[in-house]
């Protein structure tokens, strides 16, 4: 596994693969690649039949691949079987589950760990009467956001941001809260933007202080900032709770399905400690 | 420009090919643009390099005959 020192050196490696019959989840730009190039967090394996981009995170390490051959060479054996840090991979796909690298990562020693499928908000419903209110989070509130959500998400599956992340996201006013009356965060909602397209990253209640619409309140406001956008979000296929109040909201299933597979040392047994069905 | 067109409604047939907002709008998506890539270099014969998936290119069918032709 090699330290990737440049755009220019990974970019030409990425494009060999790109090939008919493919199966990717290579989806950077070239922004995301010469920023994480910076901070030196990207390595690469590459061999005969594709190749595997590692992005170094604070707690694992998240796989890209691109693969136009679906026999694991013993290279990769190798490589992988030294990482020490859980090691996680998500799958997109369309419809059709990508079958031949769901067998590649298992021979790997993947596992799967979690199911979503994405919902679109399709209808506008009437606007439902909340207690709560919804506030933008502001700088000061950083650190418990941070704990809120490390509380709330797996640390592997749960995409949860870096402390500096954070900060960007605060300043970008991408955070929304719902407080105690003693400032206590009771709820959050991140999203993000792009394109015409808006997306709920994180949506979670404090368990004291769920079934009372807060969730309904923070989704009622998020679509009230992003209305000129399309607006969508991932749920866990097990979570039907969730999907409910998405479906209340006006949010029907699309064809675009998320499958996520991780490796980690069996001992600890991380695999099932960290996930908690977010 | 035909053969393009076809390649586009195959990959999404719900897509507006008189818009110039495909990728702004999501009738193209990160998935699409991959696929779409790699059909575009095995039937046009062209190298698309990393640096070229870049949504500007991808937006209109002119903006992908564009790109297809700067590579030619």
């Amino acid at each position: 596994m090699e330290l990737v020192k440049s755009f220019e050196e990974i970019a030409p490696l990425v494009k060999q693969y790109l090939k008919v019959g493919m199966e990717t989840n290579l989806f950077l730009s070239e922004e995301e690649y010469r920023s994480l190039i910076a901070q030196e967090r990207l390595y690469y394996e590459c061999f005969e039949g594709g190749i595997l981009l590692f992005k170094k995170r604070a707690w694992d390490t998240l796989c890209y691949f691109e693969l136009n051959c679906f026999e694991v060479p013993s290279i990769v054996l190798e490589t992988i079987s030294k990482i020490k840090e859980p090691l996680v991979v998500e799958l997109v796909y369309k419809t059709k589950e990508p079958i031949q690298s769901i067998s590649f990562f298992q021979t790997l020693g993947f596992k799967e760990v979690l199911r979503r499928v994405r919902m679109k908000r399709k209808e506008r419903k009437d606007f439902l009467e909340t207690p709560w209110k919804v506030k933008l989070a502001s700088k000061k509130q950083q650190e418990a956001v941070f704990s809120f959500l490390q509380e709330e998400f797996s640390l592997h599956t749960g995409c949860i941001p870096s402390k500096e992340e954070l900060s960007k996201i605060l300043l970008q006013e991408k955070i929304l809260v719902v407080q105690d009356e003693k400032e206590n965060i009771m709820g959050v909602l991140h999203f993000e933007v792009q394109n015409a397209f808006s997306q709920i990253r994180h949506l979670a209640v404090k368990e004291a202080y769920r079934h009372q619409n807060v969730a309904g309140a923070l989704i009622q406001k998020y679509h009230e900032i992003t209305m000129q956008d399309q607006q969508v979000v991932w749920v866990s296929e097990q979570n039907e709770t969730a999907q409910r109040v998405y479906q209340k909201y006006g949010y029907d299933f699309e064809a675009y399905h998320s499958l996520v597979m991780m490796r980690k040392d069996e001992e600890d047994g991380s695999i099932t400690k960290t996930f908690n069905g977010d | 420009m035909d053969q393009l067109q076809k390649l586009l409604m195959e990959i999404r047939p719900d897509i507006d090919l008189d818009s110039n907002r495909l990728v702004d709008d999501g009738y193209l998506d990160s998935f699409d643009i991959v696929t779409l890539v790699s059909e575009i270099i095995q039937e046009f014969g062209v190298d698309i390099n990393v640096e070229d998936i870049v949504p500007e290119n991808f937006n209109s069918v002119e903006a992908i005959y564009d790109l297809i032709e700067r590579l030619k």
